[in-house]
This record gives C-alpha cells, structure tokens and sequence, in this order.
C-alpha cells in the first residue's frame, strides 16, 4: 500500500492571525505534487512545520520519514568528493552527478562554490539518500530550466516523491498535480491540466499560467485547436497541420 | 572587472543588469539610494516600531502610502522584522527607499517570488518612479521581467559588459534563460514558420492566427 503524508486541519497563525488554516491534504506516495501560493501565504512555513520547526494547529501525520530542503546553502570546509562521499556512490548515482553537476573536478571545497552549484550539490545530497518523500522549497528558480526538470527525472528515476514549493508557473507542468494555497486552506486542487483549465480563477487569484498552457487556451478560444497543448512540438504539430 | 552601477545612475530612467555578479550584502539604503534585497533584517523589532524609531521623517500618514505604493499588507506592520518571508522582506526595503524618498532604487532579483498580478503591478510602478526623477536599477536574470518594459539592457560576462538592443540575440542565452515566448518563437523560425520577433503574447497569437488563416 502507497505511504502518505496526512495533512489534517493544519493551520498556522501568527500572534492572532491565521497566515492560512483548513488545509487538508493526503501527500501520496508517487504522485508528485507542485504548491503554488501567493506571496507569504505560508508555503515555506508549510514545510517548516513538516519539519517541526514551528508550531501550529492540527496534524501532520507521517506513514514514513522524510526530508525536508529549506536551505541549501553549505557551510562545512570539506570538498565535493566527501560532501557527497563519492566514493563509496553508487555507479548509477556517480554517473547522474555527472550529469547533474558537469564538473570535472570534485575537489574544490562545497564553501567556495558558487549558489548554484551550492545548490546542485545539496540536491544530489538528498537524492542519493533517495528519502520516500522529498520536501523541496521555492529557491529551485536560480536554476536552468533543464537543471530543473533533469533534477525532477531523477528524483522520479529514484522513486522519490517530490512535493515541491514554487512561485515559478513554467515548473508546475513538469508535475502531475498542483495545488494552490490560499488563507482558507486549498483553493484548487487536482491533476495539473484540470487546475490550469480553471483559467479565469487562476487570473482572478493573480497567478499567471505557463507561456505554452495559456497560449494553447486562447489558441482554443479562437478555435485553431482543441486541446491544451505542454510542449512546442506538440502545438506546432496542431496548430500547422 | 569592477563594475560601479553608480556610473549607470540616470534620473528618469530604467537600466537593467542581466548576469551581473556583484553582490549587495554590505550596502545599506538612504537618501541617495535604496537597495532592495530580500538580506534578511537582523534587528529585533516590529516593522511599524522599526519606522517610527529609525526615520526621523517619519509620519503615519506617510508610512501608510509607502507601504500601500509597495504592496506591504498592513498586517505586516505589528510583524517582527526577523519574521517576515523574503518577499515582505523585500517590501519592507523598499518602503524604505519610499520614506527616505531616494533618488535611486537598486532591486535585486526583485521579481523572484512573486506572482504575476505583483510582478505587473510594479513593471508599471517602476515606470512611473521614473516620470518622477527617480533611476530604477533592476539586477536580474529573469529576461521576461523585462519584456516589454521600457530600459536600457546591459549584459555582464567576465570581461566586459554590453548594451543589449534585441531580446532574440543568441549572444544574450549563453548567461541567462531564454524567455519561453522568445524561446518558441526561435522553434517556429527553425521549422520554416516564419514569425517577427514578438515579445507580447498577444500579438504573437494575432501572427499565429493569420499565418493559418
């Protein structure tokens, strides 16, 4: 049976104000999930709490352990090479760090990376731990594009389920369900295309939607198309026939 | 190579450092200009105490319309200054620069976190601090940020620095990631549709619909 993540009523407020509440989730193994929120509405705090470094109301009830990434900046003076103790890795997990990371020398000190390698490094971290589930908050922007989808393949590869925390609308399509934060809990909820197809409510609420999702949208409105379309080639293939 | 953004400070104007590589730690904001970072604050106290302790200016009226200009909710002013998440941080610094009224704005990376309804509202706040003499300077790497706003563009590399005139230059996305409109558009041309440089969305869906119809 899949292992959950029960998120039951939790709320969190601060000196008599509710930053959020209600909010009810069952975080399921295999099923990647993306939140988006608006700007201090508590998504962050969210993944404190699951780290139990704040307090709040309800309960968040765990089948099974799992790591939580609020930080990612390094700060012991040792190289890559023990950071990540290469060499005791895995073949598979080497070669991926090579992928990943793209340097050819893993003796430089974590200290005197720069952010984002800093970054890449503690990634590679936890995914070779391959923790069930895998908290990750909103600082995955100062990656590329395909950084980050190539860190989601391989989380998805080590059968770790993400659930991840973005203000970045283009990263919400690399995940099959969204949900979006509000002060009373769960605005919208549901596999990711069904979400974005409730586009007015996403444009009311102030969010915009991934350039290929709303272009696809009034590509349907003006009825050159049928279906909302994810990538390029998909949308050309439709669009020119 | 040191750069000084200093010698970039024109009144009335937006200029923008894409791949710039300074750091802004260390500088503090005043009269002559505010640096909006989202450096988290280490003094302990609350916002609205904060204000009314350290500027000398300081009035109610004009702290309200600072932090509604910036979109600091008013809840934010009973917060601790160590409390506040990176983008009411960055809110907060700006107030700043709004009630020491400088006369230049630096913003770092200032678009990240928010959503698009904020990140429109101050692509259009920044244009008018300008028809007000004030010089915004935006450090980012979020080219779509700057789609469509007025500024003048500079590209940092190792070496050297340079004006960027076209969006669509390949030069620029060996540094910073390629918007996913400009990004399509570029797909297009190189399967044989041929489609102008568009940087709006909705010009580019008119050229879509007449290239079919």
């Amino acid at each position: 049976m899949a292992k959950q993540i029960h998120f039951l009523d939790v709320g969190l407020n601060y000196k008599k104000r509710w930053i959020f509440s209600n909010f009810n989730f069952n975080f399921i193994e295999g099923i990647p999930v993306c939140l988006i929120g608006s700007e201090a509405s508590g998504k962050s705090s969210l993944l404190k709490m699951v780290k139990n470094e704040i307090s709040y109301t309800g309960s968040i009830l765990c089948d099974e352990p799992c790591e939580v990434i609020l930080d990612f900046h390094l700060e012991d003076d040792i190289s890559i090479y023990e950071y990540l103790n290469i060499k005791n890795m895995d073949r598979v997990f080497q070669q991926d760090l090579q992928n990943f990371l793209k340097l050819k020398n893993y003796s430089y000190s974590v200290l005197k990376l720069n952010e984002v390698y800093q970054l890449k490094v503690c990634l590679c971290k936890y995914l070779f731990q391959c923790p069930r589930f895998l908290f990750v908050d909103d600082f995955l922007h100062i990656l590329s594009l395909e950084d980050r989808e190539l860190f989601f393949q391989m989380a998805l590869k080590y059968g770790i389920t993400l659930f991840y925390v973005t203000s970045s609308m283009e990263d919400v399509l690399f995940f099959p369900y969204l949900v979006v934060l509000g002060r009373d809990g769960i605005l919208l909820e549901g596999s990711t295309l069904k979400v974005l197809k409730e586009e007015k409510i996403m444009k009311r609420l102030g969010y915009s939607l991934p350039f290929i999702v709303d272009l696809s949208l009034q590509l349907i409105s003006y009825e050159l198309i049928t279906d909302i379309c994810c990538n390029f080639k998909e949308l050309r293939s439709k669009v020119w026939k | 190579m040191e750069i000084k953004l200093k010698n970039f400070i024109e009144p009335g104007k937006i200029v923008s450092f894409l791949n710039f590589s300074g750091s802004f730690q260390k500088f503090k904001s005043n009269k002559k200009v505010c640096y909006v970072l989202d450096t988290p604050f280490t003094k302990n106290i609350k916002v609205g105490n904060y204000f009314r302790k350290y500027f000398s200016n300081y009035t109610e009226s004009k702290f309200r319309d600072a932090c509604r200009i910036a979109l600091l909710d008013p809840i934010v002013v009973d917060t601790n200054l160590k409390n506040l998440s990176k983008t009411e941080i960055k809110k907060v610094r700006f107030v700043e620069g709004l009630m020491y009224q400088s006369d230049t704005f630096v913003f770092v990376n200032f678009e990240k976190g928010f959503y698009e309804k904020n990140r429109a509202y101050y692509r259009k706040l920044f244009l008018k601090l300008t028809k007000y003499n004030k010089c915004i300077l935006l450090v980012t790497n979020d080219v779509s940020f700057l789609l469509g706003m007025k500024s003048q563009c500079f590209l940092f590399t190792e070496q050297c620095y340079e004006q960027i005139q076209d969006f669509y230059d390949d030069n620029l996305y060996h540094y910073v990631q390629m918007p996913q409109i400009i990004s399509f558009v570029k797909f297009l041309n190189k399967r044989g549709i041929v489609m102008n440089h568009y940087v709006d969305q909705k010009e580019l869906l008119k050229a879509i619909y007449r290239s079919v119809s």
